[in-house]
């Protein structure tokens, strides 16, 4: 995460800080972070626009929530109220293209036999993916 | 709350959910021929990630994951819930 400015303060060296005069600076307040800053690289959105089987292709971009848990990051469709995980970002995402084409090709199968909850998923797969020709 | 891979295997197993190993292992709750909720764990042992997820891919609140792991809530209970919630 890049910093920002309102994670910097304006702070006057301290009695313990600097010694302007040592130093050659001259005594005037400078932009300081306030904290040391120790942030993920893991950006906590993405866009998910393809998925690796040849006769599937998503008509628009899943919107996918990315989460660190413990060792694992984990990338989240609210809409399609499925998961993805892995060590890495690459893998979790790997994984939820896996899982989604895994849910729609057993879906188009037992599309004839599905409960009013999964007859919406597939319903909502069908708006997101088609079959390539 | 953080399910195990072992207490998923007990919310099979007490639900008598259908299952197939894929990548991952897969499961899904059938009721009179057709598939109702459908969830999904790793193949590894121990925590697993995200685990609110497949609660709620149950369509069970947190309290009621917790009946079905501590045994007051069976199969027919759960028939109950998803009946309540207009998914049978």
């Amino acid at each position: 995460m890049a910093i920002e400015l309102k994670d910097l303060v304006l702070t006057e060296p301290g009695p313990t800080g600097p010694d302007p005069e040592r130093r050659g600076v001259q005594s005037r307040p400078h932009l300081l972070p306030s904290a040391v800053l120790v942030e993920s690289a893991t950006p906590t959105d993405v866009l998910l626009g393809t998925l690796p089987a040849p006769e599937l292709r998503l008509r628009a971009p899943i919107h996918l929530e990315v989460q660190r848990e413990g060792d694992a990051v984990t990338v989240w469709s609210s809409d399609l109220n499925e998961f993805g995980y892995g060590p890495h970002l690459t893998e979790a995402i790997e994984d939820f293209q896996q899982t989604v084409i895994e849910l729609y090709r057993t879906l188009e199968v037992q599309q004839s036999r599905l409960g009013p909850s999964m007859t919406e998923l597939w319903a909502l797969l069908q708006l997101l993916i088609e079959r390539r020709p | 709350m953080t399910l195990k891979a072992k207490e998923f295997e007990r919310i099979v197993r007490k639900l008598g959910l259908q299952t197939r190993n894929s990548g991952d292992r897969l499961a899904w709750f059938e009721h009179e021929g057709r598939t109702i909720t459908r969830t999904r764990r790793s193949n590894k042992a121990g925590d697993l990630p995200f685990s609110h997820a497949i609660r709620q891919q149950l369509k069970l609140t947190e309290d009621q994951l917790r009946d079905l792991l501590d045994c007051p809530l069976d199969r027919d209970g759960y028939v109950a819930i998803l009946r309540g919630k207009g998914l049978i």
